[in-house]
């Protein structure tokens, strides 16, 4: 069973995010901010990351900078999830490090195609995708 | 004596001088008469005392008048009365007083009207005039003179000398009173250049106030449409999750009513992209990214996509995509954004008819175009509802906006954002028959001038691009290109191949360095903001490598710090979005050759 973290700060789309993802089959793990959620990847090493980008405390462009660069969580893929839905916030996302995005509000089948892509990637030693 | 005077200026001292010559000369006439009395009077002393007192000043005013320089003219009448003192002068025997009177009154005039100068060379007139006449009469001297001719002389010196100063008040009064005329003028002239100086301040302000508004009315719009997605998303979210379970337990009735909020939901989340999106391109922060793609494809997809909003109204829905469309190299979100709209709006405005989506290349002068148009035989629109089409906020009218829905937002952003890729769209119609609308966009993908709001374009209109294949310079001067933004990379590519310059980008200043070291560029351009090493640090670093440090950095920000740049060892600062002009202004210095000593 895979577990994912999901880095939300918004109440309401923390707990409806995180029920479907159970409804689905994940282990959900829960982080409030950007600062607990890099505590959270680092202590519990979970297998996939979603995160929201206007983060309190620390957010999710500058958490997943400091995700990629380090080497214990650096293999751990990022999914951002941001409520802009501009192309300039995919490439803002994918430039902080992230290894996808989608735009909120979630529409889960294409959200979990996702999620499944990077679960089944090669973990082998591979860097941050530019 | 204004009759049949000349339309043309006459200087004003020929007719000052003409009412003193009357008098004046009147006065040497009687004179010269009262001191011949008891004299023999020839009849060549008649005439010359009647030319000398009646004919003369008149004769005088006329070659004044008529003469092509009028000044000039009556300069020469006074040496002519000078003459004319002079000779009487003599032929009165240099009697004392009508000698004094003439004399002194000859050089009062001449003084008065030609100064210093002029009146030395009245005295030379006298002088002449003395010589002449006594010359001819011969230099006999009686100095003393009758009791007539004395107080004649008297009076007249006193009346002449009297109109002199007369003149001379009326001449000091006049420059007084132009003097006070002009200081209010000048006064009047500064109170209006108050005024204006005042309104260009307040228009100014109300210019920089109104920007200022604008500006946060974007900032606001962006914002309100981020805050009102937030719960918009647990709408929806939740609305999903309770159609999930309603299926499962098989409530059926409680299924469409939550697929009902949930469609409302995302209606309403689709009025609010549109919002974000135009307040966006309205503060020019709408970026273009752009990607080579095949139409045909992207055309499938939308197909795919509008294909049940189109069958929901009963319609027919034809698609015609020519086999030869190829590739199109633009924003894809926004070509599919544009498309959408369209075809979406095409449906909605037709029942049991038929929508088509016809995709072709076409070449004309400008260039070959990838052309779309989206044709209905819906509700059509009259002249003046096609004229207010493109514009935001406005629908046809008010019941259009009731019975269909919509913020009126789609085709102004469609407008937008056809005018940002190098293209355009336009639209006909007929009330009742149906609408045609055309996007074209430039279908050049290898000579692509298009534009990215990093750089833009001087002019306004598409610019025309004439599909002379400009041959890929790959001896030009190398350059490299240091910027995160792909999109601002590739643009640069782009523009500087066509100036000539073979183009190596980097996307981080990392890549950039290394690069530097490797390629050994002519010129780099360097964009300041960047993850990582920012363009700052890449500047010092370059700067302070004796290998590098002659290769010339044109530095390229969003923050006009030129000051900054240039001190840290910039060749040139640009601020974006960069005007293609002067970029390559800029670059000009580095095109001929190998420019800062690089090798190539």
């Amino acid at each position: 069973m895979s577990r994912i973290l999901l880095v939300e700060d918004n109440e309401a789309n923390r707990d409806m995010l995180s029920r479907r993802l159970l409804r689905k089959g994940y282990e959900v793990l829960l982080a409030m901010d950007g600062g607990e959620g890099l505590a959270m990847a680092q202590s519990q090493s979970p297998d996939l990351i979603l995160m929201d980008m206007s983060l309190p405390v620390v957010d999710g462009w500058e958490a997943t900078r400091r995700l990629k660069a380090q080497a214990q969580t650096r293999e751990i893929p990022v999914i951002a999830l941001t409520a802009h839905a501009m192309s300039g916030d995919r490439q803002k996302a994918l430039s902080a490090g992230c290894d996808d995005f989608d735009t909120k509000p979630v529409e889960l089948p294409r959200l979990l195609t996702k999620i499944e892509a990077l679960l089944q990637r090669p973990r082998p030693a591979q860097g941050p995708v530019p | 004596m204004k009759k049949g005077a000349p339309a043309r200026q006459v200087h004003p001292i020929v007719l000052l001088d003409y009412r003193v010559r009357i008098p004046g000369m009147l006065f040497v006439a009687l004179f010269a008469l009262f001191h011949f009395s008891g004299r023999p009077r020839g009849p060549l002393l008649i005439a010359a005392i009647v030319l000398t007192g009646l004919v003369w000043p008149h004769a005088a005013y006329l070659l004044g008048r008529r003469a092509r320089d009028t000044k000039q003219a009556e300069l020469r009448n006074l040496l002519v009365d000078s003459f004319i003192v002079g000779c009487w002068i003599a032929a009165m025997s240099f009697s004392l007083w009508p000698a004094v009177a003439m004399a002194a009154t000859m050089m009062n005039g001449n003084l008065a009207v030609g100064g210093l100068r002029f009146a030395a060379k009245g005295v030379v007139g006298i002088v002449a005039g003395v010589m002449v006449a006594g010359a001819l009469l011969g230099f006999h001297t009686v100095f003393a003179s009758d009791m007539v001719t004395t107080f004649l002389s008297i009076g007249g010196m006193l009346f002449m000398t009297c109109m002199f100063g007369i003149h001379s008040y009326i001449q000091t009064s006049r420059v007084y009173k132009a003097k006070s005329d002009l200081a209010s003028q000048n006064e009047q002239i500064q109170e209006q250049n108050r005024v204006i100086e005042q309104a260009r301040q307040s228009a100014l302000e109300a210019r920089d106030a109104a920007e200022a508004a604008n500006r946060a009315k974007s900032a606001f719009l962006a914002n309100m449409s981020h805050e009102l997605r937030t719960p918009l998303n647990a709408i929806i979210g939740y609305s999903e999750m309770l159609e999930e379970d309603a299926a499962a337990s098989g409530n059926t009735e409680f299924v469409s009513d939550l697929q009902k909020i949930r469609s409302a939901g995302k209606h309403l989340l689709g009025l609010i992209n549109e919002v974000l999106d135009l307040s966006k391109v309205e503060a020019g922060k709408m970026k273009l990214f752009l990607e080579t793609f095949d139409v045909a494809s992207v055309v499938e997809e939308i197909v795919a996509t509008v294909q049940p909003l189109v069958e929901k109204n009963g319609n027919r829905f034809e698609v015609r995509c020519a086999s030869d469309v190829g590739q199109l190299r633009e924003d894809v979100t926004k070509v599919r954004q544009v498309l959408l709209n369209l075809v979406s709006n095409a449906s909605k405005f037709t029942e049991k008819g038929t929508v088509s989506l016809d995709v072709a290349r076409e070449n004309d002068v400008t260039g070959t175009w990838v052309v779309f148009r989206v044709r209905d035989t819906g509700i059509g629109m009259t002249p003046e509802q096609l004229g207010k089409l493109f514009q935001a906020f406005t629908q046809a009218d008010g019941s259009t906006q009731r019975k269909y829905g919509g913020t009126g937002l789609g085709l102004a952003l469609c407008r937008k954002f056809c005018v940002m890729m190098g293209g355009d769209i336009n639209a006909e119609s007929e009330p009742g028959k149906g609408s045609t609308f055309t996007v074209r966009l430039p279908g050049d993908v290898e000579n692509f001038e298009g534009e990215a709001t990093s750089i833009h374009r001087t002019g306004k209109a598409p610019m025309p691009r004439l599909s002379a294949a400009v041959p890929r310079p790959v001896s030009g001067p190398r350059m490299l290109v240091i910027d995160d933004d792909p999109a601002a990379c590739e643009l640069m590519r782009r523009v500087c191949a066509r100036e000539g310059f073979d183009v190596v980008t980097a996307g981080s200043g990392e890549e950039g360095l290394r690069l530097a070291r490797e390629k050994r560029p002519s010129v780099i351009t360097l964009d300041v903001v960047m993850p990582g090493i920012d363009g700052w640090t890449v500047l010092k670093t370059l700067k302070s490598d004796a290998e590098l440090s002659a290769i010339p950095v044109i530095m390229i920000s969003i923050s006009d710090e030129k000051n900054r740049g240039l001190a840290l060892g910039a060749a040139n600062y640009l601020v974006k979005p960069v005007d293609r002009d002067l970029l390559a202004g800029a670059l000009d210095p580095y095109r001929a050759g190998a420019g800062g000593g690089a090798v190539v």
